[in-house]
């Protein structure tokens, strides 16, 4: 999962990112309030965790700019030194999922972002095959089926149709999309992304007729999202 | 909400069961595990508090059976002195949703059962079209039919409408509708919801001949009542 850190003390927050990262996370580190609700703008995330006390903007700040201003829903825990009842009655309050106090130790924090993303997405098994109107994605064999016609794809068109089902209904960005259909280092360009997509759409006819719809968003990346049956069909 | 607590301490659920009567939920407390599972086959429970060191079964072994036998998905939250992180990973590992260490004050318990009951409200919904009789809702394209016509609903009275249709022949307290669609404690919001309810029972026109009947209780919230139609031929 793509996860945001908001933690101004860099040896606390370079811990932390090891420890997610180990676990098979992509951590991306921020240390001002700012520099986070900048980046959150324009790409998409799977788990906010923030630290109260950072420059500039509060990780409280941040909690009701997520949740008011972005209408996010995307989970958010509270990773702080505060440990008044008011404090985490207040965050909680604000829509924040969870709040932790520190010292944080390690295998909590990993249980209970996996209790996070469990609760947003409570059937992300790992064997078990997504099935979404004509389609069928067998992910122990890697096929797609349309209609039970299996498709060919390379690769990577595969994991990006995975990764594109599994986050049916959000608005995903190419940054994330990149991150995890070609993995952190590699350098991919915006466009490579863009043509994949147009490519899979193109293999899986993603359109109303088989009850999804691919939508491009401006600047920002792509969302796949069920559409109501075409007219004429049995409702 | 109805809550069931596991507590062999009497003077800890007492109280326990004052704060969460206060909050108005209905609390059942049991010093038992045994005793909880069987109350459990005569009720549906909406929320699980359980402390792990009861006598004869543990809290531990009755969240196991939850989750992994009954396969059960209301929330459980964990309140107990036991604080190494091996035992919080654990109970978080088994499918709890928070673990709470004694002693547990009043507000942060109230706001983590709010924000646990939150989150997997919005899980639940998901993006899959859902009917209801003569009512379709399209949670992903935000869509809400009667009788295959499109009803203009904003965001809220969306939510709202969904959520009542979700709970149809409960009674759903204004406490509860505050969190889940607002997610705001039911004194902030005043009027808003009766006027959100009150337009939503006009948009949708949610009246016998549709099926329907949105009944306000006394003091207490609303209750969407389906109405079973009679033999027609009589009328």
């Amino acid at each position: 999962m793509r996860i945001a850190l908001l933690e101004d003390d860099v040896v606390v927050g370079t811990a932390m990112q090891h420890w997610l990262e180990a676990a098979g996370h992509t951590v991306h580190n921020f240390t001002s309030g700012k520099a986070i609700v900048r980046e959150a703008g324009r790409e998409s995330f799977d788990l906010f965790m923030l630290d109260w006390h950072v420059p500039d903007m509060s990780g409280r700040e941040v909690l009701s700019w997520l949740r008011e201003k972005q209408q996010s829903t995307v989970p958010i825990l509270f990773a702080t030194s505060r440990d008044s009842e008011e404090d985490i009655v207040a965050a909680l309050q604000a829509g924040a999922d969870d709040y932790m106090v520190k010292p944080i130790r390690r295998l909590e924090l990993l249980a209970r972002v996996d209790s996070l993303l469990r609760r947003i997405r409570p059937k992300a098994s790992e064997a078990e095959p997504i099935s979404i109107g004509p389609y069928l994605i067998n992910l122990v064999d890697r096929i797609v089926t349309v209609s039970g016609e299996p498709i060919e794809m390379t690769d990577k068109e595969y994991d990006l149709t995975v990764f594109l089902f599994r986050n049916i209904g959000r608005l995903t960005s190419r940054g994330h999309i990149s991150e995890s259909v070609w993995g952190r280092s590699s350098d991919v360009q915006s466009r490579t992304v863009d043509t994949h997509v147009s490519r899979v759409r193109k293999k899986l006819e993603l359109g109303p007729a088989r009850g999804v719809r691919l939508t491009p968003v401006y600047n920002f990346g792509y969302r796949l999202e069920r559409v109501a049956a075409p007219d004429g069909a049995a409702a | 909400m109805l809550i069931a607590v596991l507590e062999d301490d009497l003077e800890v659920g007492a109280i326990m069961e004052k704060w969460l009567l206060d909050a108005n939920h209905e609390v059942a407390v049991f010093v038992k595990g045994g005793q909880l599972l069987a109350y459990k086959s005569l009720r549906e429970i909406d929320l699980f508090l359980l402390d792990w060191e009861v006598p004869d079964m543990t809290g531990f072994d009755v969240l196991k059976l939850l989750r992994a036998q009954l396969e059960i998905v209301a929330p459980i939250l964990f309140a107990t002195i036991r604080d190494a992180e091996i035992d919080v990973v654990s109970a978080l590992d088994a499918g709890a949703d928070d673990y709470l260490l004694k002693p547990v004050r009043r507000h942060e318990l109230l706001s983590r059962i709010n924000a646990v009951t939150r989150r997997l409200q919005d899980a639940s919904i998901g993006s899959s079209t859902m009917v209801f009789g003569r009512f379709r809702f399209d949670p992903a394209g935000r869509l809400a039919y009667c009788s295959d016509v499109v009803v203009e609903l904003t965001a809220k009275e969306f939510e709202l409408a969904l959520f009542l249709f979700r709970n149809a022949g409960k009674l759903i307290a204004r406490e509860v509708i505050a969190n889940v669609v607002w997610g705001r404690p039911v004194s902030e919001l005043s009027r808003t919801i009766d006027t959100h309810v009150s337009r939503i029972r006009k948009k949708l026109n949610l009246a016998p001949e549709n099926g329907y009947r949105l009944q306000p209780v006394y003091n207490a919230g609303y209750r969407l009542e389906q109405i079973i139609a009679g033999p027609q031929h009589a009328a």
